[in-house]
């Protein structure tokens, strides 16, 4: 209780700069995720078309899946320095590979026979891919934006670490100050949106597979 | 049918071969306008593959393909699978002649009516409100009418099999083809799908019909092909059928399936 008392009063005190590096965490995860979404969605389409070159590339994102966040955010460090869009860049990087993997492995689950139906009636491929598979796709590719959602807000908070701004700031900030209460200013915050992030999704997942009479 | 019989579809020293293995050898099939063509073989004898070649959905390794008598043409890649140009040329062919699959294979992100809309909407570019018509007129016939804003999920097996008849309707086919329609349904729901075909050859349609039904297959068609290890062996009218001696392949064959109850 002390300590909230304390996240609060702090807040109150410094609202002008707390507000500011909420929003430069909400648009370091945000933008991160739509351009990741951008990137690894006709790539994963691709990759799932594309039977050996898209096992390949599978296999390499996977690889990139491994690398802590940490590292990949320091690793882009000595290209391209300190500050927000390093930051922005490196989550982009982080995000990129659930929601490839997951768009390729939702296209390949499709039941085939369903797309030759599809074809038996003359569906020409590029609509079949708008009309049928994206869709059929979607439950999955969603649950890959919402792993790369929640990796991207937690590790926005590393981004501090090079500059980038965001919550981490008073993370960092209470580190070296031995003030756990400063820290919490921090971290209430980012994980207040990861859970509202999760909850956000799953209403989608759960209106979808509501929409298609899919069973839990 | 008229005393000189129109000509639908035909393949001509069709074969087919899948690596070194040939799956069908030197098939001759004509269909006639209006005929119901039953196909009738053991498991693996190539009557999916058979079936499959008249719509292009596999592409016959060599043979002649002609529909109102005019020569379909396609030419094979190296993989022996439709070029991209003849697989566009095919997609145009396959709205003539539809397919009903064992497995129904609707679109389960769509409701019953997106179902039977979404293909002509595209590929024949008919307004929503005629289709939408045209929807409730086939799902009537099918006797699924109030079924129009369900999911695939919330269908029985019969009823998405009858989905997928009145879906295949609606690119308004000459011919229509029918691999194991009711393999896949229990034994109760047979006959609703059954006698949705029976209708359906009585309005005239031209169709061949992969089915182990025999009630079916003698109280509806006008020819039965048998077909064993990739040739056809027995061609005849269901009366011709049941003439062969009962040492012939094709009635030892038959003799292995059950004869259900006539459609009623
Ligand atoms: N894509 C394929 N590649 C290789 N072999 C195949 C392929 N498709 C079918 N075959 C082979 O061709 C033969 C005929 O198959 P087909 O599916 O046409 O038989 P079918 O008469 O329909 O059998 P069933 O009654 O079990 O459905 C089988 O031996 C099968 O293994
Ligand atoms: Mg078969």
């Amino acid at each position: 209780m002390k300590f909230l008392k304390q996240v609060g009063d702090y807040i109150q005190m410094n609202r002008a700069d707390f507000d500011k590096n909420l929003i430069i965490h909400l648009q370091l995860s945000l933008i991160a995720l739509v351009i990741a979404i951008v990137i690894a969605v006709p790539i994963g389409v691709y990759a799932a078309k594309h039977a050996k070159i898209g096992g390949r590339l599978i296999g390499l994102f996977n690889a990139i899946r491994v690398i802590p966040s940490l590292a990949i955010l320091v690793l882009v460090l000595p290209l391209m320095g300190m500050g927000f869009y390093p930051a922005l860049l490196a989550l982009t990087i982080l995000a990129i590979p659930p929601i490839l993997i997951n768009t390729y492995s939702g296209l390949q689950q499709i039941n085939p026979e369903t797309l030759e139906a599809a074809a038996g009636m003359g569906m020409g491929n590029a609509y079949r891919l708008r009309k049928i598979e994206l869709p059929l796709a979607a439950l999955p590719v969603i649950a890959g934006v919402r792993l790369a959602a929640i990796e991207v807000i937690s590790s926005a908070t590393l981004a501090a670490f090079i500059g980038g701004g965001g919550l981490g700031t008073y993370v960092m900030m209470g580190m070296s100050m031995y003030d756990p209460s400063i820290m919490l200013v921090g971290a209430l915050p980012v994980t207040g949106i990861a859970l509202l992030s999760e909850l956000f999704f799953s209403v989608i997942e759960f209106y979808l597979k509501k929409k298609y009479g899919i069973g839990e | 049918m008229g005393d000189r019989m129109t000509e639908k579809i035909s393949l001509q020293h069709l074969s087919k071969t899948y690596g070194k293995r040939e799956i069908l050898k030197d098939i001759n099939v004509t269909v006639n306008d209006g005929e119901l063509v039953t196909l009738i073989g053991p498991s693996g004898s190539g009557k999916s593959t058979l079936i499959r070649c008249l719509n292009l959905l596999e592409a016959p390794t060599a043979g002649t393909l002609t529909f109102n008598r005019q020569k379909i043409d396609y030419k094979l890649n190296r993989f022996g699978q439709l070029t991209r140009k003849s697989e566009a040329q095919a997609a145009q062919y396959r709205t003539k002649v539809g397919m009903v699959f064992q497995q129904f294979n609707l679109f389960p992100n769509r409701s019953v009516l997106q179902n039977l809309i979404d293909g002509p909407r595209r590929i024949l570019k008919v307004d929503r409100g005629t289709l939408e018509q045209q929807a409730v007129h086939y799902l009537t016939l099918v006797g699924l009418r109030d079924y129009q804003a369900q999911y695939p999920a919330q269908l029985s097996g019969g009823q998405k099999q009858r989905v997928a008849i009145a879906r295949a309707l609606m690119m308004s086919p000459e011919v229509l083809l029918f691999d194991e329609p009711t393999s896949a349904l229990d034994p109760e729901m047979v006959n609703d799908v059954l006698r949705v075909m029976l209708r359906l050859k009585q309005a005239g349609m031209t169709m061949v019909v992969v089915t182990h039904e025999m009630a079916f297959t003698e109280q509806a068609s006008d020819r039965v092909l048998f077909l064993e290890q990739g040739q056809i062996q027995f061609a005849g009218t269901p009366q011709a059928l049941q003439q062969e001696p009962a040492t012939s392949r094709v009635k030892q064959f038959v003799s292995t399936l059950d004869h259900h109850l006539a459609v009623s």
